[in-house]
């Protein structure tokens, strides 16, 4: 090590290759582009008058029309109780949840905590279609058994075509796994001795989590409620199965329902589009504003994270728990398999109720084959591509030293602002109005693209968070020891976040799979996704193959589920 | 050897015919010229800074938080660009703005140490400190061979195959000066690499950087704001203040002799006194009225800067130069360099005592006893101020 190696300074690379700058900002444009292009043709169509595809003029003619109509504040109506009331109902039950997951002595929390993951990842259709046979009116399986128990009670008891049913599905599919997901961690970092201090002064355990905890935990919950407010209000296929029947319209299927008309009224969708926008927005201001002065409630630091002991309520306790799980993922698989194999959809007291003609009709179908094929296709295309992009953004993002990063990070947030169904719309505008882009209409690419504007914000945050845990100074390090900027990459940075981005990838890849809003106006022909496939057999009343697609849509994004959760667990860092 | 930098010709640069001086230092492994450096043409976190690092020498950057010591180093190595002003690195300019020359960390060949150490936690330690020669491309048998004898010589020859998060502070500390001292010929660079250890790790690691580096004769530029740490470790010391050095020097000279009442101030303990200015000797030497009515004689420096006779001036002296005796029985007398005063508290710290102890004007001063003293809490005592060792200063 003699100092004389000094005057081997290597030769220098050029400085700040413009190349390299002018790929960073058509990145971000590109970015731009696609995420905020749909919200503008949004408010071009709006002002189209006319049929689509003649000639047009613009006027004010389609922000008359949906006003005439006493639908369009029932449906505001509908939208807003319905997703109040499951936001509250869930609130509730997963705090519950989360404290018992993260902080008690439940047996078996690991594995339940699980369940609720895999729960999460359940797609929403199939899940509705299993609730249609366990309590869908008088053919529900459970109805049958009650009236079969007891001549006192109504019957049917249970309605799954209601508002009440609306809500029930949605919380077993996805707003009670999610709230849980997302609190288990804050509770995890809560110290406990918070809690010890208070039961040390004579308060029981309710009292404890109900004047202790929840407190503490105020600004978490607020934000998780509102963003689950936001995503609520955009849901749109399990309000178009179980509430068409019951005429319970919402803003999604009344959007929905004016773009499937013939001729398709694009105009006025626009214009419910951009109200429907307008009604979220006041929720994204309230969220970004409250979550910004809140940071996340948890004193952070030295903590213990001793578990409560829940004494004689653990087993009854772990017993509710379990039976919650098994709702959300054992027993509607179950019920799909089943009706798979029945005559008729529901018709359990059919004198033979079973078949196998439903699985030989489909295998011998082309249209199930190409489906798969477009799904795997589309989940394999968006789950690489999101992996790439996503790191790209996540790592602008997240390192301060680049320009453009706030904006950036402001562009990531856009997606989960415009409802599926509202950007599905937007795209499709975008892809028959920019000439460029017409060849991608129709193939799926169009679909790809529509599903990794929806799935950015979840999927540049998975990533975003790792990286943000490690020091610049990890790279540095590197970069001081003589590695090259692309070498720093492969040796250092990609391996610390690969675990992540495989995360992210997986995530995007159930997505895919199992997304309706976001792609339902653009799947159609010969590029329709099984999830698409399923929704047509389902409007038009075909159940049985509607099964047997859910069964493949459902066992993929449980594959997909259980791999991502394997791969976080055992190589995702941890503190 | 490769000498084209970018823009600019490099034989121009070579042979010394480019529009600037050449560094001053011949022998300067490396040397800044007035760098500066400014975030978005507002804040500014260094404001001209001159330096040269000799070889076999440690110095040190010592300041406290945002004076500018960090960023120095950074532009030294290059993770950072100056807005201003040129690095020169053994005779080769590596980062000059005003001639478009930047020559990235990669290409610089200095190690560093980084205050988090910044070990890869998905490596090895061995794959940690093969990591700066295998980017070099050198053969693996000889790679082997060097990184052996780096973890021998910082005693990590029995973690070799320890994932790097495996390890005690201590332990990731030591990886850290090993992968440095792999990355870079010659230089080593340290930005506060002992700050996340405790009292008793950070005393033992510096004995060790200390004798590791006059073993190797490495040139280590090293950042702190720890005073006692720059003074145990540093062959020089520079003082750094808002962007600027304030004083650059060797440790002693620096503790004995500030240039300025910070640098005084920042190093070691005083004992500050105020008064006024009586009498200015013909060739050297003041004659100060403490507040408390005695006569001193000051023949240090003097840093009033020829303020006349009857200006309101401070005394400094280090508290390990005031004797502290027991006050005489009967009349009190008045000498010069003599101050009365009586003992509050005593703080025994081990290898010494350090008193606290209250002057007639009611002041507390700290003055340090050495572990045999007899003196007691409460008791009377006297001070006396050698003349050679106090200074004086303009009022604050």
């Amino acid at each position: 090590m003699s100092t004389a190696d000094l005057a081997a300074v290597s030769p220098p690379a050029r400085v700040g290759p413009l190349t390299l700058g002018a790929a960073y900002w058509l990145f971000i444009a590109a970015v731009a582009v696609v995420t905020l292009f749909p919200v503008v043709v949004l408010f071009v169509t709006a002002f189209e008058v006319g049929t689509f595809g003649r000639e047009t003029v613009f006027g004010f003619d389609n922000w008359i029309e949906p006003f005439r109509s006493p639908r369009l504040l029932e449906a505001l109506w509908n939208t807003l109780t319905l997703s109040a009331a499951r936001q509250i109902i869930a609130l509730v039950v997963s705090i519950g949840l989360a404290w018992l997951i993260a902080r008690s002595n439940l047996p078996g929390r690991g594995w339940l905590e699980v369940g609720f993951w895999i729960a999460m990842f359940m797609p929403a259709l199939p899940v509705t279609m299993a609730w249609i046979l366990l309590a869908g009116g008088r053919s529900g399986l459970i109805n049958i058994w009650l009236r079969d128990l007891s001549s006192f009670l109504p019957y049917p008891l249970f309605n799954i075509y209601s508002w009440g049913g609306i809500i029930w599905v949605h919380l077993v599919t996805s707003t009670i796994p999610i709230k849980v997901f997302l609190l288990i961690p804050a509770f995890r970092n809560l110290d406990a001795s918070l809690e010890e201090s208070a039961r040390a002064c004579g308060s029981g355990l309710i009292e404890t989590i109900r004047r202790i905890v929840v407190p503490l935990m105020v600004p978490i919950l607020v934000v998780t409620t509102l963003i689950g407010l936001i995503g609520a209000m955009q849901s749109f296929e399990i309000e178009l199965i179980l509430g068409t029947p019951a005429s319970i319209d919402v803003y999604s299927t009344i959007i929905y329902s004016a773009m499937k008309q013939e001729p398709p009224l694009y105009g006025v969708a626009s214009v419910l589009s951009i109200l429907f926008v307008t009604a979220i927005l006041p929720f994204v201001f309230l969220q970004k504003w409250y979550g910004g002065r809140h940071t996340y409630g948890t004193l952070g630091g030295r903590f213990s994270s001793r578990t409560q002991d829940l004494g004689r309520w653990r087993w009854p306790l772990f017993a509710l728990v379990l039976l919650l799980v098994m709702l959300m993922t054992v027993v509607p698989t179950a019920m799909i398999i089943t009706g798979t194999f029945m005559k008729l959809f529901g018709a359990f007291n059919l004198p033979q109720p079973w078949t196998l003609d439903h699985w030989h009709e489909a295998f011998s179908q082309s249209e199930l084959y190409r489906s798969l094929t477009n799904t795997l296709k589309l989940g394999f295309g968006a789950a690489f591509t999101g992996m790439i992009v996503y790191s790209a953004i996540a790592y602008i993002t997240a390192r301060k030293r680049y320009m453009g990063g706030g904006l950036l990070d402001f562009l990531t947030w856009m997606p989960t602002v415009i409802p599926g169904i509202v950007m599905s719309m937007g795209l499709l505008q975008m892809f028959l109005q920019v000439p460029v882009l017409r060849p991608i209409y129709g193939t799926t690419w169009a679909l790809i693209l529509a599903v990794l504007i929806g799935g950015m914000t979840v999927g540049a945050q998975i990533i975003r968070g790792t990286l943000l845990q490690l020091s610049s100074e990890l790279e540095e390090a590197s970069w001081t020891s003589g590695a090259s900027r692309w070498r720093t990459f492969r040796k250092v940075l990609l391996p610390l976040v690969a675990p992540s981005v495989i995360v992210a990838g997986l995530n995007i890849f159930g997505t895919g799979v199992s997304v309706v809003s976001l792609v339902v106006l653009l799947g159609t022909g010969p590029s329709q996704p099984l999830s698409i496939l399923q929704l047509a057999y389902l409007d038009s009343g075909h159940f049985e193959p509607a099964t047997i697609i859910g069964l493949f849509i459902l066992a993929i994004a449980v594959t997909a589920a259980v791999l991502a959760r394997i791969v976080s667990a055992r190589f995702v860092l941890s503190r | 050897m490769p000498t084209a930098l970018s823009d600019t010709p490099a034989r121009d640069i070579a042979a010394g015919t480019g529009p600037r001086e050449r560094p001053a230092a011949a022998d300067a492994l490396l040397s800044l010229r007035g760098v500066r450096k400014s975030y978005g043409g507002v804040a500014v976190a260094v404001e001209g800074v001159d330096l040269d690092l000799a070889p076999g020498e440690i110095l040190t950057l010592l300041g406290p938080s945002g004076c500018g010591k960090t960023s120095t180093l950074r532009i030294a190595i290059g993770l950072e660009r100056a807005s201003d002003g040129e690095v020169w690195l053994g005779g080769q300019l590596v980062d000059a703005p005003a001639r478009r020359v930047f020559v990235p960390p990669e290409r610089r060949n200095m190690g560093m140490v980084f205050q988090s150490y910044a070990i890869w936690p998905h490596m090895s330690v061995f794959e940690n400190v093969a990591y700066p020669l295998q980017a070099r491309r050198r053969p693996a048998a000889e790679i082997k061979a060097d990184v052996d004898r780096l973890l021998d010589m910082t005693g990590l020859s029995s973690f070799a195959d320890r994932p790097g998060t495996r390890l005690s502070g201590g332990q990731q500390q030591r990886v850290a000066i090993a992968r440095g001292l792999a990355a870079g010929s010659g230089v080593l660079l340290m930005d506060e690499p002992f700050s996340n250890l405790d009292s008793h790790l950070r005393n033992h690691m510096r004995a060790e950087v200390k004798l590791l580096q006059r073993k190797l004769g490495i040139a280590v530029l090293f950042v702190t704001h720890d005073q006692s740490e720059a003074l145990a470790l540093s062959d020089r010391i520079a003082v750094m203040r808002a962007g600027r050095i304030e004083q650059i020097g060797p440790p002693t000279e620096l503790y004995n002799n500030p240039a300025s009442a910070n640098v005084r101030d920042f190093l070691g303990e005083n004992m500050r006194l105020s008064g006024r200015i009586r009498a200015r000797g013909r060739d050297a030497g003041l004659t100060v009225e403490l507040s408390e009515g005695n006569i001193c004689l000051v023949d240090g420096q003097d840093h009033t800067g020829g303020a006349p006779v009857g200006s309101p001036c401070l005394l400094s002296i280090r508290p390990e130069h005031v004797r502290v005796e027991p006050a005489p029985a009967g009349p009190h007398t008045v000498e010069p360099n003599v101050v009365a005063g009586r003992i509050l508290a005593m703080l025994f710290l081990g290898s010494a005592f350090e008193a606290s102890v209250r002057l007639a004007s009611g002041a507390v001063v700290t003055t340090m006893l050495g572990s045999d003293t007899e003196l007691k809490e409460g008791q009377a005592v006297r001070l006396v101020l050698p003349k050679l060792r106090l200074h004086a200063w303009p009022e604050d």
